[in-house]
């Protein structure tokens, strides 16, 4: 099923290029890009058919961001398909409104009047948003889920590494078209949404992974010096297995993080979300400086394909908390844990052989 | 489980060591194991085994190495013997072997490695050669792990001449009493002052027909299996988990990050391992996963000797009686080891590229 979805989301890009003047990424095109998906229903995938979407589990989705992502291009999917998708279901909201809807990361204020204040300094793809979800906290900091039109926030609008826009966002006494209450704690939503943009991050890291990989198989084979394929001397051989190394480790990680997984909020509290960041963002830093150092000064021209991902690596493995980040988190709570093994193995396939002989 | 083996190393007054898988040679808990059902697991009921699930056993070794208990007695016999006599083995060789394996009773070497052959295995010079119905074997073996104290060997030797073409044809596997006239074992120190490597070496040793194991010439495909076994288990990444533990167990460490990235290498790391179970469980030969494992796993408990040092203060003492000394030291000294045996990591890289680029 996730195969058969993966091919089908990359036959739909297949036609949709991206690519600007001076080889630069264009960004209207990605617009296009995006909207193509969107009309072929790619971007409901995971998100139930009562909320608007298109039926499907988390492994669908992640296929669904992974195939986006093997092409490179800046691209908004992972956060609406892991992120705004995942908060509409645990609000259970259906479409919040034409256009693409986008979840500001930091917890809003909401006051006894109704209005909202935010000041997010990192807002993902805020620039393309039509309405904004902000997480606000009540007087009692209790969370509900506010839509807001964008049009009523003031952006800051940058750039990260590889081109992808962002902002910083400020609402200001705010009016919310929808406000849905949740009957839990803000901070606690707030640590989901941190736990969405995570696997989504992780997922494209992944993906650009694998796309580096083979990139630089290709590379190393078909590049001839010396009268020898570059694959044929063994300080090669060593340096491009131990990027193999790294991809395998990393796929691993977020392949245990998806795995039994139905709803990405299960993924709060459990070891298996800070690896795979951990897991991916260190590969992210491996993978690319051997790649590029295989590829030689090649791999750094734009009109290589190399660089959109070396450039997606450096941007994502800093996104939703680096590896230092996510590393600390996990370590205290191992120190929190009465005895470290068994921490370390209480996983589910320790549980399902505890009853060995 | 755990409570089984934290009681029964506190009965025995034993310590918890680092590689234990390696160095802690104790017949009496071997056969306690054995007598739990936790040694031959996967054999099937009538070898005396459990016939439980390679990701059952898996979950067991796991606990025996993170609590540093003495387990290199039945280790090879467990982890690699027993797999391959099920694989290969005759209806007699089996019945003869795997009961007592199970039991935690017999104990094997594996002769892989020679004076003139690391790496390169298929360059190996140790000859059978059919006489009659039986076999005459001749050579010698290096770096032969618990030779002095195993009641048998797994030996691989050439049965034909070297082919140009196909060096890794006409080698095959006999089961060899280490008792046997002809067998000869000296000890090799190594650095730490332990002793658990020798040199055999094998003058005219007869053996009896049903010594080999599976098909004549076959030995390099089998010894694959083996290798993969033998590169993917958790012990490529637990042999400092005790250090680790004992660490945690005192002070905890004030690097957070780093151990917090090593916990999520060992979690991705196990991840990796149990899916090689997995395969090897069903049946296959998944070479460059086993590496990859090996390889990573390797590096993994060398950076856990570097935490220790930078935040214990301690200094590294093998007859300390303090454990974090004793451990650290342990795990210093056995720190070449680690990425040698079973495979240099730079051979086992070089498995990884070669697929990468031949695929």
């Amino acid at each position: 099923m996730t195969g058969q979805i993966g091919e089908a989301v990359r036959s739909t890009l297949e036609h949709e290029s991206q690519v600007g003047t001076d080889w630069a990424w264009d960004e209207s095109a990605g617009r296009s890009a995006t909207q193509v998906l969107a009309d072929g229903g790619w971007l409901g995938v995971g998100l139930d058919g009562d909320l608007g979407g298109e039926g499907g589990d988390l492994a669908d989705a992640v296929a669904v961001v992974d195939a986006v992502s093997s092409g490179g291009w800046p691209s908004p999917v992972a956060d609406l398909v892991l992120v705004t998708n995942s908060v509409r279901s645990i609000g259970g909201m259906s479409a919040p409104g034409a256009g693409l809807t986008i979840v500001v990361p930091d917890v809003g204020v909401i006051h006894d009047d109704g209005r909202i204040d935010v000041d997010a300094n990192w807002v993902p793809w805020a620039t393309w948003a039509s309405q904004l979800i902000v997480i606000t906290a009540d007087r009692n900091g209790d969370a509900g889920i506010a839509v807001i039109d964008a049009d009523c926030a003031q952006l800051a609008p940058r750039r990260s590494l590889n081109g992808a826009p962002w902002a910083r966002v400020t609402l200001t006494g705010a009016q919310a078209t929808t406000l849905t209450p949740l009957r839990r704690s803000a901070s606690e939503v707030a640590e989901e949404v941190l736990i969405y943009g995570a696997l989504a991050r992780s997922v494209q890291i992944s993906s650009a992974l694998a796309r580096v990989e083979e990139l630089t198989v290709e590379h190393i084979t078909a590049r001839t010096q010396f009268g020898r394929p570059l694959s044929a001397f063994q300080a090669v051989q060593q340096s491009v297995a131990t990027l193999a190394g790294a991809v395998t480790a990393a796929q691993a990680a977020v392949a245990d993080a998806v795995r039994g997984v139905s709803h990405a909020a299960q993924l709060r509290n459990d070891p298996r979300l800070p690896t795979a960041k951990i897991q991916t963002a260190k590969a992210a830093t491996e993978v690319a400086t051997v790649a590029h150092q295989l590829h030689g000064a090649l791999g750094t021209a734009r009109e290589h394909e190399l660089h959109r991902h070396t450039l997606g690596l450096w941007t994502w493995r800093e996104e939703f908390g680096a590896e230092h980040y996510w590393a600390r988190r996990l370590a205290t709570d191992a120190l929190a844990a009465p005895d470290l093994w068994a921490w370390l193995a209480q996983d589910a396939i320790s549980a399902e052989v505890a009853g060995v002989p | 489980m755990r409570d089984f083996v934290s009681h029964e190393m506190a009965a025995r007054g034993l310590e918890r060591h680092c590689d234990s898988w390696m160095t802690g040679f104790c017949p009496e808990f071997s056969r306690a194991l054995g007598a739990r059902g936790w040694v031959g697991m996967t054999f099937p009921r009538e070898f005396g085994g459990a016939q439980v699930s390679s990701e059952q056993r898996y979950v067991v070794i796991e606990e025996l190495l993170a609590a540093g208990a003495p387990v290199a007695a039945h280790w090879f016999a467990d982890r690699q013997v027993g797999p391959a006599l099920l694989r290969h083995g005759t209806p007699a060789q089996q019945a003869d072997h795997l009961p007592a394996i199970a039991r935690g009773e017999r104990y094997f070497s594996i002769g892989m490695s020679e004076p003139d052959s690391g790496s390169d295995l298929a360059s190996i010079r140790t000859r059978a050669e059919k006489v009659d119905s039986s076999w005459r074997l001749s050579g010698a073996k290096v770096w032969t792990s618990h030779a002095h104290v195993a009641h048998y060997a797994l030996v691989l030797a050439r049965t034909a001449p070297v082919d140009r073409d196909n060096r890794h044809a006409g080698l095959s596997q006999f089961l060899i009493d280490l008792n046997s006239p002809g067998v000869e074992v000296r000890p090799i120190v190594s650095l730490d002052g332990g002793h658990h490597f020798n040199e055999v070496t094998f003058d005219d040793v007869a053996l009896a027909e049903d010594a080999l194991l599976g098909a004549p010439g076959r030995g390099w495909a089998q010894v694959m299996q083996e290798l993969a076994l033998e590169r993917s288990g958790p012990e490529r990444f637990l042999s400092t988990m005790p250090l680790l533990r004992c660490l945690i167990e005192r002070a905890g460490t004030p690097d957070l990050v780093e151990l917090g990235v090593l916990l999520a290498q060992l979690r991705s790391i196990r991840a990796m391992s149990l899916e090689v179970a997995q395969a090897l469980g069903r049946g296959e030969t998944p070479n460059v996963e086993s590496a990859v494992v090996k390889d990573l796993g390797t590096q993994f408990e060398g950076r856990i000797v570097g935490l220790v040092r930078a935040s214990s203060g301690v200094a590294p003492d093998l007859d300390s009686d303090d454990e974090l000394a004793r451990l650290l030291a342990e795990a210093v000294l056995r720190s070449p080891d680690r990425t040698l045996r079973g495979g240099t990591n730079e051979i086992l890289r070089g498995i990884v590229a070669r697929e990468l680029v031949m695929s």
